[in-house]
């Protein structure tokens, strides 16, 4: 037995790194994202790194689902090649009748300002929405959701959103949220996480926007704060008239009344995985 | 990156979709070899693609846009590395971006030679036979913890001291294995 535990003599080695690490063996098996521990001295990280390359070259599990091959596609594919106009399409989430695709200019201009809040905005935009050429992809700044020529459309009653909490809005063109800051200020942002476009939701205890796709986080001011960095979630603009809360949407030609909603339905299954559904 | 006068064709359906069914395999085995879990390996895999599109000149020839997709691949790895607080870069990244940086052939580099498969069996070799034999029981043969200690028959205690140990060492040995910078490239 001791010819097995050899001490090597450089440093005593503590308790939790051995469970770290067990824990991280086992994730791995179990194909799941390891737990990061947060402090994970330098040499287990890289020890925790040599066993995902370990497990991933011996284990053989090295396709794609098809499923996921093909989700992923099709998503990538809805950003190439969406209309060049904007399409007003019912408010139902997803997925959306397709109009005719034809790739342009204005498509290029989305591709080039970033493809990334595009897939954000999948989600949450039935159809397509023109993104103003302003947001910088470098800078993590976000993206302009609506050009010059948007509308004004109440989605609450200033009662309705306690201070230190978010509603959740529809309209026809997105879902998002309007924050109610303690200091009495409002914000709004798309719900649509920027990351794969997923629909996140108010976590009224850790007051941020948690997707539940893959873990994102965003705080209450859109900006990630999860263990993984996305682009911050896009805002909108919001005013309060009187006791109206609105925000400046996309026109559309068919103006259905907004419906502020808490339902959780319309997490659109855009171009991630449900993983639940195939672990049997 | 951001030069705002020109604006990179789009491709048309057919151009992407053979290039995306083409590619999406090795991107996908690339990102799991390294990650080595499918959660992980999905989310990145996207993230790739994603990215990548965003900077894709269509007009360049195949070859040009595999060696950006994978520069794109090894950058997302290297951020996903980043921001999980493992810094340091380990030389199989060094290895491998040198494979994608330059790709001179019309063809594209055969994605398959970069599987750092024989990197890891080197590294098993070198490892003491205890170490390799833990390693062997947990990723090769995919034991459970009680399995592995049945089998080299050690508590589950004294398996989680040796595991950790023995990819510390396999760390080790990863971090200063064949090249090193400035040394001349060879390819295995």
């Amino acid at each position: 037995m001791s010819d097995y535990v050899t001490p090597n003599g450089s440093q005593p080695i503590g308790q939790p790194a051995e469970e770290h690490m067990e824990r991280i063996i086992s994730a791995l098996q179990a194909d799941q994202r390891p737990p990061v521990p947060q402090d994970l001295a330098p040499e287990d990280a890289e020890a925790a790194q040599m066993a995902a390359m370990l497990r991933g070259t011996l284990s053989g599990h090295a396709a794609p689902r098809p499923t996921f091959a093909r989700n992923l596609r099709d998503q990538l594919e809805r950003e190439l090649f969406a209309p060049e106009t904007p399409a007003v399409s019912a408010p139902a989430p997803l997925p959306a009748p397709q109009p005719p695709r034809r790739a342009g200019t204005s498509r290029r201009n989305l591709i080039r300002t970033g493809l990334a809040a595009a897939a954000g905005l999948a989600a949450g935009v039935a159809g397509g929405v023109l993104v103003e050429e302003k947001g910088n992809g470098d800078t993590g700044e976000s993206i302009a959701l609506v050009g010059a020529n948007g509308v004004w459309l109440t989605v609450a009653n200033v009662a309705q959103i306690p201070l230190g909490s978010a509603l959740r809005f529809t309209t026809p063109q997105l879902v998002g949220h309007v924050v109610h800051y303690q200091d009495g200020t409002f914000a709004a942002f798309s719900a649509a996480c920027t990351h794969m476009g997923c629909i996140v939701a108010w976590n009224s205890t850790e007051h941020a926007f948690d997707c539940p796709c893959h873990n994102g986080r965003f705080d209450d001011h859109g900006r990630s704060s999860g263990q993984f960095l996305y682009k911050p979630l896009p805002p909108i603009q919001v005013r309060v008239v009187g006791e109206d809360v609105q925000v400046f949407v996309p026109p559309t030609g068919t103006p259905a009344a907004p419906t502020p909603s808490a339902t959780p339905d319309s997490n659109g299954g855009y171009g991630h995985d449900k993983r639940g559904d195939e672990a049997k | 990156m951001s030069d705002e006068q020109r604006t990179p064709p789009t491709p048309d359906r057919d151009t992407f979709r053979a290039f995306y069914e083409a590619h999406i395999g090795a991107v996908y085995r690339f990102i799991y070899s390294r990650v080595g879990n499918r959660e992980e390996a999905e989310d990145l895999t996207a993230q790739v693609f994603v990215k990548a599109l965003r900077g894709m000149d269509w007009s360049r020839d195949e070859a040009a846009l595999v060696a950006w997709l994978f520069q794109v691949a090894r950058t997302t790895l290297a951020d996903h590395w980043r921001a999980q607080g493992r810094i340091r870069t380990l030389s199989l990244d060094d290895l491998l971006a040198e494979g994608w940086d330059g790709p001179t052939a019309s063809d594209p580099p055969a994605l398959e030679s970069l599987t750092p498969i024989a990197h890891v069996e080197a590294i098993l070799q070198q490892l003491p036979p205890n170490y390799r034999e833990v390693l062997r029981c947990r990723f090769l043969l995919n034991y459970s913890i009680k399995e592995t200690a049945q089998h080299l028959n050690l508590t589950e205690a004294n398996v989680k001291v040796l595991q950790l140990r023995a990819l510390r060492r396999a760390a080790e040995l990863h971090a200063g294995a064949p090249t090193q910078p400035g040394a001349e490239q060879h390819h295995v």
